[in-house]
């Protein structure tokens, strides 16, 4: 039995149910989560064991409101039910089943075997509704499950029927007439039923979500809302850094690594590559760990709220209005700010907008002018020193050339203007436990993807130094870096860096001793310079290479005429 | 079907105010028999406008049957409604309007098209019409729309010109309460009926960008985005507007607890109803 090829149980569902909670209860994997619909763009795969051994393969899909898709998220899960898996787990929200309760039906009418699962009962319960998953059991003649992935009830009953189901007796697959609405209204009338003594509307929470969404206040509040997070990006970053890694990494760490290698290794250009003043062991390790990661934390911390609580959907609605003046609808407002933290997980997030013109603007405005958090966390290592409206300008360069390049896409890309149909969750309360297992993730990712590229990135631009090469390599670059952007020739390298983290642009201009235009040149040129590698290998995959290839050449290109611009704009002023 | 349509007397109705305003409408008609070129600038340069709008709401068929009640002195919405093909037939209570009519009528070489026909509103039969304009100064207006209505055949429109603003000063307002079967809805100072059953083809939008906040109304019909069904946005649910983003921005709405933001372009191709129509 146990060399069959592993059975596939393929959770299906409207967005924000929980489908992803379920999944990664059932595997204990953590696929991402959070309070916003569209979170998953991308099918995930674990493995659930199973009684007599063995295992099952659970697949977690995109939310899909339909099986005729919209989106390309959508299109993933329509594809993923076409492969027939063994069977459907569709999942339903206990607070408005009817929506995947239609979804299912519409999956069992295409001859799927299905159990229903009816997740969040507890935020029914709360709200004042029983929930009968017998009688919906006889009434479609499936099982149904009650579940709340939150708190793991009713997960137990879920694996014992998965088991049931995908061991031996297969479920005969119950064929459905194509359903309609009238009929699913009355089959979620007979899963739920209200019985009055639930929390009432109008209680405090459900004040706050009107207030957040009616234009008065709820655009000073947003506004109040982004300024907070700034804060707490930049203050609670400062903080890490200076009282917890600073003295950790480098009055600690770095020290024991210096002599450690200076006992091994003799004095000479390898010692000085290795932990000389720029040594990828000091350098090295000081710029990702004190500079960026902290940001990374303090980043996705405010980032995990902000997606747990549900405002997320709600800043879509506000912004709506100003987006189509972009040709954009709301919804592009979700990718944008995933950008601010990573590009790669912004661009996927783009499946979930409707037109493929939606998509490939929202795409390249992340390119453009979206810092990651990692060149974030170097920018404000570079410029806050400085001058703190020199970092703030770099800012307000990076909204206006967000504005502007929507408006050019607009313009240029054809196809239909998208609209938004967005639907706006409950405000939760974000449990910190779940907050601080996301930005673990997140830092945890980032220590194994994002260290080891700068090491061997400034161990490349030591080697080049050391050797001397960097004479070479000045002469070429000599006009266009020198001459059009006023910065020494040194600062070529991490323009050729650049390509592989986006970071490393900016942290090797750290310790050239820049005056505040140059230093401010440096960053403009930095900010919109190239996507690193990995996200143009996302775009290619995701459009076109061709496509990967005219941002590469747009963004690059606009790097240097708006760096040099700028330089020259400003240098007239201040003479 | 029935609808039930109520005069609403504000004190003067029709009183001094109404009677001069209904003589300012008549000499300015009397002005435009006796200055064709005046007229043909007037109709140009708003008329048409208005007719061309009245007659997308009420979504005319080609070479439509047309009855105008109340066509006037100078029938310019007969005029305009024969030049784009349809066959229009004009009524009026007053004799020496009918006489001035015809004359411009056959002066503007659309007898062909255009019958009038010396009548009283009150007892028309609108059954063999595809659609029917009643004009703002009608009298009694209620009594005429009511009958209007109750003889109005299945899929056919009934265009009523309410009194907005100063006129309605002059003639007071107009309550329509429309029963079953009905579609009903307003533009600023039109009335739009549908008659014949629900299920027929349905009447020019009343859309959800327009719904004022917190008015509950029901949706009509969709526009095809495949979200709206699923997110309870379909045929017969109560919505209610909460709030609309200034300029152009998205309208949130609540259907069955569950909020839902829409584009303005998305909500104004969803169609809707409400049992209320003009204040
Ligand atoms: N109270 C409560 N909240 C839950 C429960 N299950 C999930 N949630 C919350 O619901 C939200 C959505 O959960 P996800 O697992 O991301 O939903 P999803 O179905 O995967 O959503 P998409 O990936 O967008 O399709 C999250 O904020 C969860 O914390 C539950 O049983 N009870
Ligand atoms: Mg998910």
């Amino acid at each position: 039995m146990t060399d069959r090829p592993s059975s596939r149980v393929l959770l299906v569902g409207p967005p924000n149910v929980g489908k992803s909670v379920l999944f990664n209860r059932l595997t204990g994997l953590s696929a991402g989560v959070s309070n916003y619909p569209g979170t998953t763009v991308e099918f995930a795969e674990g493995q659930m064991t199973l009684e007599h051994g063995g295992s099952a393969t659970v697949i977690d899909a995109p939310g899909t409101y339909s099986l005729q898709s919209k989106n390309e998220a959508e299109r993933v899960t329509t594809r993923l039910l076409d492969s027939s898996p063994d069977l459907v787990l569709g999942v339903l929200d206990a607070l408005r089943p009817e929506t995947g309760l239609y979804l299912a039906l519409d999956a069992m009418n295409r001859g799927h075997p299905v159990i229903l699962v009816v997740n969040r009962i507890d935020l029914a319960r709360e709200r004042g509704y029983a929930i009968d998953v017998k009688a919906l059991s006889d009434a479609v003649g499936v099982p149904v499950l009650a579940t709340s992935g939150a708190s793991g009830l009713g997960i137990d009953d879920v694996r014992r029927n998965i088991n049931h189901a995908v061991s031996g007796e297969r479920p005969r697959p119950a064929r459905m007439d194509i359903p309609n609405w009238e009929t699913t209204e009355c089959l979620a009338g007979v899963l739920r039923r209200e019985t009055g003594d639930g929390r009432h509307r109008g209680t405090t929470s459900e004040r706050l979500e009107d207030l957040l969404i009616r234009p008065w206040p709820g655009f000073p509040l947003a506004l109040v809302a982004v300024a907070i997070s700034l804060g707490i990006v930049v203050g609670v970053g400062m903080g890490l850094r200076q009282y917890i890694l600073l003295p950790l990494i480098r009055d600690t760490l770095l020290p024991i690594v210096a002599s450690g290698v200076q006992s091994v290794v003799s004095p000479g250009v390898l010692r000085e590559i290795m932990v000389g003043e720029y040594g990828f062991l000091t350098k090295g390790i000081e710029w990702p760990l004190t500079l960026v990661l902290p940001y990374v934390v303090s980043f996705y911390f405010v980032l995990s709220f902000l997606e747990d609580s549900g405002y997320l959907p709600r800043l879509a609605a506000l912004i709506d209005g100003m987006m189509a003046r972009l040709g954009l609808s709301g919804a592009g407002i979700m990718p944008l700010l995933l950008g601010y933290g990573c590009g790669i997980p912004a661009i996927m997030a783009t499946r979930t907008l409707e037109t493929r013109r939606e998509r490939l603007t929202v795409a390249s405005m992340i390119c453009l002018a979206v810092p990651c958090i990692a060149q974030t966390g170097a920018f404000i290592a570079l410029l806050a020193e400085a001058s703190i409206f020199v970092l703030l300008g770099v800012f307000a360069i990076s909204i206006g050339a967000l504005i502007m390049a929507g408006m050019v896409l607009g313009k240029i890309l054809r196809g239909t203007k998208p609209g938004l149909v967005m639907e706006i969750p409950e405000l939760l309360l974000p449990r910190v436990s779940v907050m601080l297992t996301k930005v673990w993730a997140r830092a945890k990712h980032y220590l194994m993807d994002g260290v080891v590229p700068v090491m061997l990135g400034v161990a490349f631009a030591a080697l080049v130094h050391e050797t001397g090469a960097i004479d070479v390599v000045g002469r070429y670059v000599q006009p266009l870096v020198t001459g059009w952007l006023g910065l020494p020739e040194r600062a070529a390298v991490p323009l050729l860096l650049g390509i592989f983290r986006r970071e490393l642009t900016v942290l090797p201009l750290l310790d050239m001793d820049l005056t505040a235009l140059q230093l401010f040149t440096g960053a403009v040129v930095g900010l919109f310079y190239v996507p690193c590698i990995a996200m143009l290998s996302v775009l290619a995959k995701e459009f076109r290479a061709s496509i990967a290839l005219i941002i590469l050449g747009t963004t690059t290109a606009m790097a240097f005429l708006m760096g040099g611009l700028l330089t020259r704009i400003i240098s007239l002023f201040m003479m | 079907m029935s609808v039930q349509v109520t005069h609403d007397k504000t004190p003067g109705a029709n009183g001094i105010l109404g009677n001069l305003f209904t003589r300012a409408v008549g000499s300015f008609e009397h002005a435009c028999a006796a200055h064709a070129g005046f007229a043909r600038w007037y109709e140009k340069s708003f008329y048409r406008d208005v007719v061309e709008r009245e007659e997308s709401m009420a979504e005319l068929p080609q070479q439509a049957h047309v009855l105008h009640i109340g066509a006037g002195r100078y029938p310019f919405t007969a005029l305009i409604l024969a030049r784009k093909g349809h066959k229009v037939m004009g009524i009026d209570h007053d004799a020496d309007a009918v006489e001035s009519a015809r004359r411009i009528v056959r002066a503007e070489g659309l007898d062909s098209c255009v019958k009038i026909l010396h009548r009283d509103g009150t007892d028309v039969d609108c059954r063999d019409y595809d659609a029917v304009w009643v004009s703002f100064h009608v009298h009694p207006r209620d009594v005429i729309l009511e009958r209007c209505s109750q003889t109005l055949s299945e899929g056919s429109t009934l265009i009523a010109r309410i009194p907005s603003g100063l006129g309605r000063l002059a003639y007071g307002s107009c309550k329509a309460d429309i029963g079953e079967g009905c579609r009903c809805d307003s533009f600023k100072s039109v009335l739009v009926v549908k008659g014949g059953a629900a299920d027929t083809e349905a009447l020019a939008p009343f859309t959800l960008d327009r719904v004022p906040i917190d008015q509950e109304v029901h949706v009509v019909e969709g526009n095809g985005h495949p979200h709206l069904e699923p997110l309870g946005i379909r045929a017969g649910k109560p919505v209610r507007v909460c709030a609309r983003m200034p300029v152009g921005g998205a309208v949130l709405v609540d259907i069955d607890g569950r909020k839902v933001a829409l584009g303005t372009e998305i909500a104004r191709c969803v169609r809707c109803r409400r049992s209320m129509a003009v204040d």
